[in-house]
């Protein structure tokens, strides 16, 4: 779950209870979700690795290329 | 000498000299020997836009005077400026009426990076006219991207300064980059390249933002992102595209038409990666919302639940305030309607009719008399008194169930003393004494022989075994005849 998702449903629940539409077994309900979002965010602000992928190769691949050789000019 | 000397008539000179109209006529054929069209190159001057453009243009050696007509003037892409070198093309005439020598200019370029400056101008009049350039076109960056593609050029410093800019911010957003050419001819063509498949991969490399960026340059060196090629993929991106081109002070096509201008690739980077502290941040926020939200529920739960239970409890009382209400009203009823009661009522209604039966023997016999009209008296009397006796045996024979009668009945009997009075103790028939004793059929006259007090019973008086007496209303006394009557 990205962690858009998972803020936006955490938000989404938090206005549920507060608006006392749903009964108190729903809220409760409603309250663990949001404890395992909110864990799952904090989860996501955690992680220390950045973690980098190199898609050239990959896209010179898929398009039928030869131009890794080339190289690229080193810009500024 | 004087033959040379031409007269007035001859059509070729006076004295060797040419007419004016000659001599234009002489130039216009010189000039129609040029090269078409003439290529000049040369500085502007004295340029004047009335319509046409009137200007000269010279160089350190001359002037030459140009005209460019308003329909030529349209299709130039740019308004040349006093000191800007340009190439004109077109035709050299001879402006016969005003003597001069006049070039009439069919096209002109910018010469130089001035050229590079009008291209760029007519670019962004083309893509303005698209409608690239609309803010309303631009989508909003993601809050929280889980991955960015990062074009550029793999030796470039833009992209360490990107990764470092994103690592410190937040390290979770992922990096996905791709190596290009970031000048030279064929840059333009291995950016858009890149672009294009990124866009069309996305959603399979989970990419949610594109950075385009590049280090500082000239303007040449920046001029593949201001190629219509790169405009396009950028603008065609189905996820949104940062660019941070060259320094601040550059200006480039693909940061126009980006969903997001950025000044330098650390600016590009800021602006797509969230900030994991302002997100812990909100997070708190969040979850100190989460846990007061769930305890205010649990509050007004609670007090519900109270409110309810007094209401309940109110309900409940007040229904058996009801209840009780009429239970009462029923008893008061039932008390009205009791045997003994309504006993009593037939009683009083007996007696009355008793009273009434006297009466009526009486008045009868007081009137009777032996005559016929008497005998038909008498038989309907006799008939009335029937009747009532009638309805007397039925009162007594109800009253009978309960009343003494049933008892005698039974076999017990009631003993009065010579004045009239019930006996129930020994001590109220003294030996000696007459007394009467009442049977179910009849009665007994007796003499008291002897008295004797049953040793078992206590001082007081035993209770009358023989009647039970009614209880409430209509007690009857020890002595009344009433009793039995």
């Amino acid at each position: 779950m990205s962690y858009e998702d998972a803020q936006a449903e955490l938000e989404e629940i938090i206005a549920n209870i507060e608006s006392g539409e749903i009964g108190l077994e729903a809220s409760i309900a409603a309250y663990e979700r949001g404890v395992a979002l909110a864990k799952h965010c904090r989860e996501i602000h955690q992680r220390v690795e950045q973690k980098f992928t190199d898609l050239t190769g990959q896209m010179q691949a898929a398009m039928g290329e030869a131009e890794g050789g080339k190289g690229s000019k080193r810009g500024g | 000498m004087a033959a040379a000397k031409p007269g007035p008539s001859t059509p070729g000179a006076v004295g060797g000299a040419l007419r004016v109209g000659q001599l234009a006529a002489l130039v216009e054929g010189a000039l129609r020997t040029l090269p078409t069209p003439v290529r000049l190159i040369g500085q502007v001057s004295n340029f004047t836009q009335r319509g046409h453009w009137y200007f000269a243009v010279k160089d350190a050696d001359a002037v030459i005077s140009c005209v460019m007509f308003a329909n030529r003037a349209k299709g130039a892409g740019f308004t040349p400026a006093d000191g800007q070198e340009v190439i004109v093309t077109g035709r050299v005439e001879f402006y016969k009426p005003q003597g001069r020598v006049s070039f009439y200019v069919e096209g002109i370029e910018p010469v130089g990076t001035g050229a590079l400056q009008i291209a760029f101008q007519k670019l962004v009049a083309e893509i303005r006219g698209l409608g690239w350039m609309d803010p309303a076109r631009k989508r909003p960056l993601p809050a929280f991207p889980r991955r960015i593609a990062v074009i550029t050029s793999r030796t470039g410093a833009a992209l360490q300064d990107v990764l470092a800019t994103m690592r410190a911010r937040c390290p979770a957003v992922e990096v996905a980059f791709v190596d290009v050419l970031v000048q030279g001819p064929d840059a333009a063509s291995s950016v858009a390249r890149a672009l294009r498949w990124v866009a069309s991969r996305h959603r399979a490399l989970g990419i949610d933002a594109v950075i385009v960026t590049r280090g500082g340059g000239s303007i040449e060196d920046l001029w593949a992102f201001n190629e219509r090629i790169v405009a396009e993929a950028i603008v065609t991106c189905p996820v949104p595209v940062a660019a941070a081109i060259g320094h601040e002070t550059d200006t480039t096509i693909a940061e126009l038409v980006a969903d997001e201008r950025c000044a330098t690739p650390t600016q590009a980077a800021m602006r797509l990666t969230p900030d994991r502290a302002a997100l812990r941040e909100q997070l708190d926020l969040l979850a100190v919302r989460l846990r007061q939200s769930v305890h205010r529920a649990a509050r007004a739960a609670g007090e519900s639940l109270r409110s309810n239970t007094r209401h309940l409890t109110s309900a409940a009382h007040a229904r058996s305030q009801a209840a009780a209400r009429r239970l009462e009203q029923s008893m008061a009823r039932l008390e009205r309607s009791r045997p003994s009661a309504v006993y009593a009522q037939r009683a009083a209604g007996l007696r009355a009719l008793t009273n009434k039966l006297h009466e009526a023997v009486a008045r009868r016999l007081q009137a009777a008399d032996p005559r016929p009209a008497g005998v038909a008296l008498r038989d309907a009397w006799q008939a009335q008194a029937a009747r009532h006796l009638d309805v007397l045996n039925g009162l007594q024979r109800q009253l009978g169930l309960v009343g003494p009668q049933a008892v005698l009945a039974r076999g017990y009997s009631v003993t009065f003393d010579a004045r009239g009075r019930v006996v129930r103790r020994p001590t109220d028939a003294p030996a000696g004494q007459p007394i009467t004793t009442r049977l179910a059929d009849g009665t007994l006259e007796s003499i008291v022989r002897s008295v004797s007090r049953d040793p078992l019973a206590p001082a007081s008086a035993l209770p009358v075994p023989q009647v039970r007496q009614p209880r409430r209303r209509h007690r009857p006394t020890d002595d009344g005849p009433g009793l039995f009557a």
